[in-house]
């Protein structure tokens, strides 16, 4: 631990007054002022502290360079934090700004001192190093299109978010890494909020009452759903899929199949639907309770499964039989 | 949320690419206009840089314009390789002549930059610069090359035609191999 200090006392210690070594304590000031400021005094001597951060950093890492096998890698440490104070931080969920622009701005600090000639003036770089400076900018700009491209993938996943359930072993531009927990897609989370809406509507309510709202039950459906796609946070993939429902009877009462075809980007030829199925069933409460109004003695309860996993139909079939 | 698709043969086939046609361009650059082999490797892999930068700028333009259905078309032939809900026909000749336009654009683009950069550089095409060593060659490609500098401006354009033409042949015949 002693050592550690040590080593960093001497290196930190200024040899004469104007090195980078000032300007990395002046920096540290700078911090701990901020600390006890207070609005836009805190903001200037942050600001102070972050320059004298970057250019202490710069001069110190071309004094001492680090080298990888020959590749330079102190101004891609001065462009992360150039990076880091105009962009902000590397916070994923969004279009990381600093990351993108890291290699770029990288590749100009390092061809900086092409530019600047004994006594700090301003020059344009000699024929012979121009070339050079072409290459490593174009280079490194293009490494920050291809971050750019992983942002905008990003983007797009966000706004299809169902996209992750198919295979995507035949992309020629992308590939799945990792392993991911099971999603569901979009289509079986909204059948699935469908369920409550549904429960308070048609739970324990009389049997006439159910009947005529199974005759109006299209309309009904498509109510509720557009009522559940209005909750949740808007999605471009909404357009792609297209929801049904279909009534069909059974001895103690209906049951009623919902039903969700994907129609929008997809691996294969057809497309797939996600099923989910709920009892209506009739119960007389007359036996239990005899003393109670006949005419609604009789009522319906709701009850429905969780949501299918996906299955892979025929386009043209349009009769979906469980 | 990271998502969990990375672009990695997007960057790999790219790489491949650049270098293909950083070769076989620098070769023709060397062999058609004299350029000496370093200096057309470096203008090579100048202008192909460059030509890919547009390409992605302008990806990332048309990206952001496209209307709700064009980009679903786009997505799934990005991830799944084909297009969907469409017929198959109108869809290979979008893509054939997206081809043809992609070919164009980027040898504009090369054409561009390499004046461009003959400017920033300041070196002439080397006809002016060592006619001793080139009599022989120039003998036999004379008729490749008019002397006059309005013709050599003729001449460096179907040098990088045929530059970005050879590239693009072999980029083509990659793709041909991987979807065997």
């Amino acid at each position: 631990m002693t050592h550690l200090f040590e080593w960093l006392r001497k290196l930190l210690t200024p040899p004469k007054a104007f090195s980078w070594q000032t300007l990395i304590l002046l920096s540290l000031f700078s911090c701990i002022l901020s600390f006890f400021a207070t609005d836009t005094v805190q903001n200037i001597l942050a600001t102070f502290g972050w320059i004298f951060l970057i250019w202490g950093v710069a001069w110190g890492t071309s004094e001492k360079p680090f080298y990888i096998n020959d590749v330079c890698l102190s101004p891609w440490i001065t462009g992360a934090l150039v990076c880091v104070f105009i962009f902000g931080g590397w916070s994923d969920g969004r279009p990381s700004l600093s990351l993108i622009w890291w290699p770029s701005v990288s590749g100009v600090i390092a061809t900086i001192p092409e530019f600047i000639e004994k006594g700090l003036k301003i020059r344009i770089p000699p024929l012979a190093s121009r070339q050079k400076i072409i290459v490593l900018w174009t280079s490194h700009f293009l490494v920050s299109c291809w971050i750019q491209f992983y942002f905008v993938v990003q983007t797009w996943l966000n706004q299809y978010p169902s996209l992750l359930i198919d295979n995507v072993t035949p992309s020629a531009f992308v590939v799945k890494v990792g392993s991911q927990p099971p999603r569901s897609p979009r289509g079986a989370l909204i059948l699935n909020l469908m369920e409550p809406q549904l429960l308070t509507q048609l739970d324990n309510q009389p049997w006439s009452y159910i009947e005529r709202w199974l005759l109006n039950q299209q309309q009904q459906i498509e109510d509720t759903r557009k009522l559940v796609q209005k909750e949740l946070p808007q999605a471009e993939e909404d357009l792609w899929w297209r929801f049904d429902s279909k009534i069909l009877s059974s001895q103690s009462g209906y049951n009623l199949q919902l039903l969700a075809f994907w129609q929008g980007p997809r691996s294969k030829e057809e497309v797939y639907v996600i099923e989910k199925l709920c009892q209506i069933n009739q119960v007389d409460l007359e036996a239990e309770n005899p003393a109670s109004d006949p005419s609604t003695s009789i009522v319906g309860t709701f009850k429905c499964s969780p949501a299918g996993s996906i299955r892979w139909v025929n386009s043209n079939k349009s009769d979906l039989t469980p | 949320m990271l998502t969990p698709l990375f672009p990695v043969q997007t960057i790999l086939f790219q790489f491949l690419f650049l270098l293909i046609a950083i070769a076989i361009e620098g070769y023709v650059l060397h062999w058609k206009l004299n350029l000496g082999r370093k200096n057309s490797i470096q203008y090579a892999t100048s202008i192909n840089l460059i030509s890919t930068i547009v390409g992605w700028l302008i990806f990332f333009f048309i990206e952001g314009q496209l209307s709700p259905s064009l980009r679903a078309q786009m997505i799934s032939y990005i991830f799944f390789d084909r297009f969907f809900n469409a017929p198959v026909s109108s869809f290979s000749s979008f893509i054939f002549s997206a081809g043809i336009a992609m070919f164009f654009a980027a040898f504009l683009i090369k054409y561009i930059s390499l004046d461009i950069l003959q400017f920033l550089l300041q070196n002439p095409t080397t006809n002016t610069n060592n006619p001793p060593q080139n009599q022989s060659r120039k003998n036999r490609l004379s008729k490749f090359r008019i002397y006059g500098s309005a013709n050599q401006e003729i001449s460096k354009a179907t040098v990088v035609l045929l530059a970005n033409a050879f590239s693009h042949s072999a980029m083509l015949a990659l793709l041909i191999v991987r979807s065997l």
